[in-house]
């Protein structure tokens, strides 16, 4: 491999942050000759915003004409049209409507259409009372009118996310799993050196894609007056039989401080409603509150009132990295070597691929030897299921060629020993609970895995050669059972 | 050249989904009758629930005997197989229609089933966490009592050392026992309600004979913990949840949601068989455990989730003679539906209907769901002012059912009423 830089430092480029903008990046940077490396704290990618947000693929109708925001959604939107297939990453192309509950809000679709077509999208469409309710059964039967937005788009961002760091390790990125970022020394040869819990990895370019954590990162590195303030979204999950209810996503009239509650069909077969949007300090607090939960509720329930009685399998909560700039934050320095991709709030899925030809274009411009976006990537491994797709255990040929897909283990999303088995094995191994959930989602369904955590545990236990005492749900820390190491009767709570 | 692998057909006269109790007491009393009987489960280890049971509480009615689930269920599928039922394992149902096809996958392929009859008989689940929208981050540490029975029995481990437990049925009860003897500390069973959901007995024996504390009328407010569980925050509250005193925390490295039991019913709803919202999406079923489409029967827990074994193993029975008289005189439609109706005091009755063919009118038993829990309670089942039944409960729980035997007496046009009288419990 002919690489840009002597054998002195570990990399050429180190990304900072394995979500599903980090991933991007390290994606679009091994189309060149180059050392990439990606470090992140948790045990997988996208444990951070990319893994609890809406999974929607945003045509960039709504986003502020003339911002990078709008231009990046836009074109992130074309890219994955163009690669989810050969990615394996499912987009369903189901639209969206805009409800309108009341003639103010109806007068405010009018804005919105103009809007999306100052953003280039041109395909969307008013519609009248009758015509939204023709194409949205279960919207609330006050509406008043709607506008259309016929490509708004539903994918999985645990899939995308996934996808993507997995071609980016096949191409030959490496990533650094459980090393946190502890802070950033310039050494006098011009390299970073990249402090870790774990010991330093040295680079030539630093790229911050931490999310949440990217104002710390650019400090350290030397940039300051980047700010990212975490904003929660709650989220209610609705089990399959809500499906059927909804076959188009169901958006309000947003407002100035957020693109409001929807109703969105997932790519497994399910229903979201949410998010919320709360400023909160901790960008550590995930954790899902009454009244959080109750607006969410509440608020997806005034578009479609017809899904109260859909019955509730999952909550989570997701932290926006938001910045006061209101705009992504995409920045090259090429005299520090430094790159900023933060801020990226709320559209981030849509937008990652852009994200990162922008990143590339940037480094062009400052010089770097990169190669042109359109040279050929080595393909991922095929995936033996997406969600939306028939399992394998419903494949004769499949179930024939290896007996695992015919064994299955969870019930409610009809996951076989084949698959949790695949997760483990994949260029980016799934090595804890959840990581097998966002693969395969096992354990994601209507029992949460009441009938087969002990099964999944036994497999990953079998493949991973660890015992089950030693799996965890997230990473160390997490211990999916007992016992601790303290016997009985001396444990104390610290 | 042949062509690649396709979906095996097959028929056969009666499909039992479900090696639980239900499903095996029903095929065992076919195979009796003369029918051959197949029954699928997903599990590797045939028996259902009791397989992962390793406390006693089991078999008193079927072998008059206290014996510890696992050997129930060795029993049960013991006696299936002298019977000459066949039990196929680790064979997942994945589709049932109307017209009683049944595609199945095991690790030996896809096979599609046609049946003269089908018995659904799938059990039932615990509610999980999120459900029950308890607040809080997601750390890793939070159970139901079926994981951690499986956990226990099948894989000898323990889901943590400091437990509390959510719920007061038997089911939590026992679970508390079974961690408590395995070496865990048993921080706290605690139960929303004012009053314990369980039997008296069970709690003499489980929790105050190993000095387990039970607080009722304390709801878990929140999980806490961002890695692992460290602990839950109570708030004590009233019969109705309101708040009556300041919450406070409960350290601990492991919650476990026990009990609050819904229908497996993934299947019914998939084949479009009509289900009671009552019973939590159960089949609405007849006396014979028919649903209302012919030739698909159901019962065990996936009718009434849950009640102990026995019952399920005595509904099954039953069932089985429903098939056996489906397979040997088919409906000639003209047979009389009476509705079974919930009145004052009950939230839901299994079966919810009565088909009567012709002009025999055997007794029926019934299984009564109470709301609120009462005590000393009456139960009645009346059509048209005619008592046809009546039964008397020294407490009723809406966890459990009460079981009530009538006869009937007179015109079955109208529709039949239950209704329970009791004391309020506080
Ligand atoms: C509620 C909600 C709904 C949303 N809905 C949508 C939607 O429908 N469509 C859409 O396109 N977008 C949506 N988004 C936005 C999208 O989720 C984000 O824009 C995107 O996930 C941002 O990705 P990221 O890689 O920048 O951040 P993250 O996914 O947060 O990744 C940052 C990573 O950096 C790691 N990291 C941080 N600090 C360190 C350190 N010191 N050392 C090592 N690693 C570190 C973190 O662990 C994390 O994995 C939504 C977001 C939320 C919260
Ligand atoms: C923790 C716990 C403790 C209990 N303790 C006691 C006790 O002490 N005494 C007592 O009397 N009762 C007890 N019970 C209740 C008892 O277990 C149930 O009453 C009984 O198991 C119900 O029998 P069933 O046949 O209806 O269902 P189950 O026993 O649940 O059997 C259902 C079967 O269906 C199979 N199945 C489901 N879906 C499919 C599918 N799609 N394809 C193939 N197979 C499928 C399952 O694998 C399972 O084997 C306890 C229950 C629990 C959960």
């Amino acid at each position: 491999m002919v690489s840009v830089v002597t054998a002195a430092c570990d990399y050429d480029y180190l990304v900072v942050g394995a979500g599903v903008i980090g991933c991007a990046i390290a994606r679009e940077l091994v189309r060149s000759p180059v050392r990439v490396g990606v470090v992140e704290q948790a045990w997988d990618v996208g444990e951070g915003a990319s893994k609890a947000n809406s999974s929607l693929l945003h045509t960039g109708f709504d986003a502020k004409p003339g911002t990078r925001e709008a231009r990046l959604v836009t074109e992130g939107w074309r890219l994955w049209q163009r690669e989810a297939p050969e990615l394996d990453v499912p987009i369903l192309r189901t639209g969206a409507v805009m409800l309108a509950l009341d003639e103010e809000q109806a007068r405010e679709l009018e804005r919105w259409r103009r809007n999306a077509f100052e953003n280039g999208v041109t395909d969307v469409e008013l519609l009248t009372r009758d015509q939204v309710l023709a194409l949205a059964p279960a919207a609330n039967p006050s509406v008043v009118g709607g506008l259309l937005v016929p490509r708004e788009s539903v994918t999985c961002t645990f899939t995308a996310t996934v996808a993507l760091a997995e071609q980016a390790a096949v191409n030959g990125a490496v990533f650094h799993f459980g090393h946190r970022v502890t802070g950033v020394d310039r050494s006098p040869d011009g390299f970073y050196r990249v402090l870790t819990d774990r010991g330093q990895i040295t680079t030539r370019w630093l790229i911050d894609a931490a999310g949440l954590w990217a104002d710390e990162i650019a400090r350290w590195a030397g940039a300051d007056g980047l700010v990212i303030a975490p904003r929660k979204g709650e989220f209610l999950v609705l089990d399959k039989s809500a499906r059927a209810k909804v076959p188009l996503i169901h958006l309000p009239v947003p407002t100035p401080i957020s693109k409001g509650i929807l109703v969105a069909p997932t790519a497994n077969g399910n229903v979201l409603l949410g998010p919320t949007a709360e400023d909160v300090s901790d960008k550590r607090d995930l954790a899902v509150t009454a009244s959080g939960l109750q607006r969410a509720r509440e608020g997806a329930l005034r578009l479609a009132p017809a899904l109260a009685d859909e019955p509730v399998i999952a909550t989570y909560a997701g932290l926006r990295p938001a910045s006061p700039a209101g705009d992504y934050v995409i920045e090259i320095h090429p005299r520090h070597r430094l790159v900023l991709a933060a801020g990226i709030r709320s559209t981030g899925l849509s937008s990652a691929p852009a994200v990162a030809r922008e990143v590339v274009r940037g480094l062009l411009e400052a010089g770097e030897p990169l190669a042109s976006s359109e040279s050929p990537l080595r393909p991922r491994p095929r995936r033996r299921w997406v969600p939306g797709l028939p399992r394998p255990c419903s494949r004769p040929e499949l179930v024939a060629a290896d007996p695992a897909y015919g064994r299955v283990l969870c019930l409610c999303e009809l996951v076989s020993e084949g698959e949790i088995r695949d997760a483990v094995r994949a260029p980016i191994p799934a090595t804890t609970l959840d990581a097998v959930k966002k693969r395969t989602w096992a354990m994601a369904g209507r029992c949460q895995g009441f009938y087969c955590t002990a099964a999944i545990l036994q497999v990953m236990s079998r493949e991973l050669r660890i015992p089950v005492t030693g799996l965890t749900k997230s990473g160390p820390g997490s211990p999916v059972v007992g016992p601790p190491v303290e016997p009985p009767g001396r444990h104390r709570h610290g | 050249m042949a062509e690649g692998p396709v979906i095996a057909e097959r028929e056969v006269d009666v499909l039992v989904i479900g090696a639980g109790p239900a499903g095996l007491g029903a095929a065992t009393r076919l195979a009796e009758l003369g029918v051959a009987p197949l029954v699928l489960d997903r599990e590797p280890v045939p028996g259902g629930l009791p397989a992962q049971c390793e406390h006693p509480g089991f078999g008193l009615w079927a072998f008059r005997r206290l014996m510890v689930g696992r050997e129930f269920a060795a029993r049960l599928v013991e006696r299936a197989g002298r019977a000459g039922v066949r039990i196929e394992s680790e064979t997942t149902v994945l589709e049932v229609t109307p017209e009683r096809t049944v595609l199945a996958v095991s690790p030996s392929g896809l096979v599609r089933y046609r049946a003269q009859a089908l018995l659904l008989a799938t059990g039932c689940r615990e509610r999980p966490r999120s459900t029950r929208l308890v607040p809080g981050p997601r750390p890793s540490g939070v159970f139901n009592t079926g994981v951690v029975q499986r956990l226990h029995t099948f894989l000898g481990l323990l889901p943590g050392w400091d437990v509390v437990i959510v719920g007061s049925d038997d089911i939590s009860l026992v679970a508390a026992r079974t961690l408590a003897r395995a070496g865990c500390r048993i921080a706290a069973v605690v139960e929303e309600r004012p009053y314990r959901q369980g039997y008296l007995a069970n709690e003499w024996w489980s929790l105050r004979s190993l000095r387990i504390p039970l607080r009722l009328g304390h709801r878990v407010s929140r999980v806490l913990g961002d890695w692992r569980v460290r602990g839950v925050e109570v708030v004590p509250c009233d019969a109705e949840g309101r708040q009556t005193a300041e919450s406070y925390e409960i350290p601990c490295d492991t919650v476990i949601f026990s009990g609050e039991f819904v229908p497996e019913a993934t299947l019914v709803a998939q084949a479009r068989i009509p289900s009671d919202p009552r019973t939590g999406g159960g089949p609405l079923v007849d006396q014979d455990f028919q649903t209302e489409l012919p030739g698909i029967f159901a019962c065990g827990n996936l009718v009434h989730a849950a009640d102990p074994a026995d019952y399920a193993l005595a509904d099954g029975e039953r069932a089985a003679l429903g098939v056996w008289r489906y397979l040997s005189s088919p409906p000639t439609g003209n047979e009389r539906v009476q509705q079974v109706l919930p009145g004052t005091g009950v939230r839901a009755v299994v079966p919810q209907r009565l088909r009567w063919y012709g002009e025999r009118l055997d007794p029926v038993t019934l299984a009564v769901r109470v709301e609120p829990a009462q005590r000393a309670v009456r139960l009645r089942a009346v059509v048209s002012g005619t008592r046809w039944g009546q039964a008397f409960a020294p407490a009723a729980k809406p966890h459990r059912s009460v079981y009530l035997r009538l006869r009937p007496e007179g015109p079955v046009d109208a529709p039949l009423t239950v209704e329970a009288r009791g004391w309020p419990f506080a």
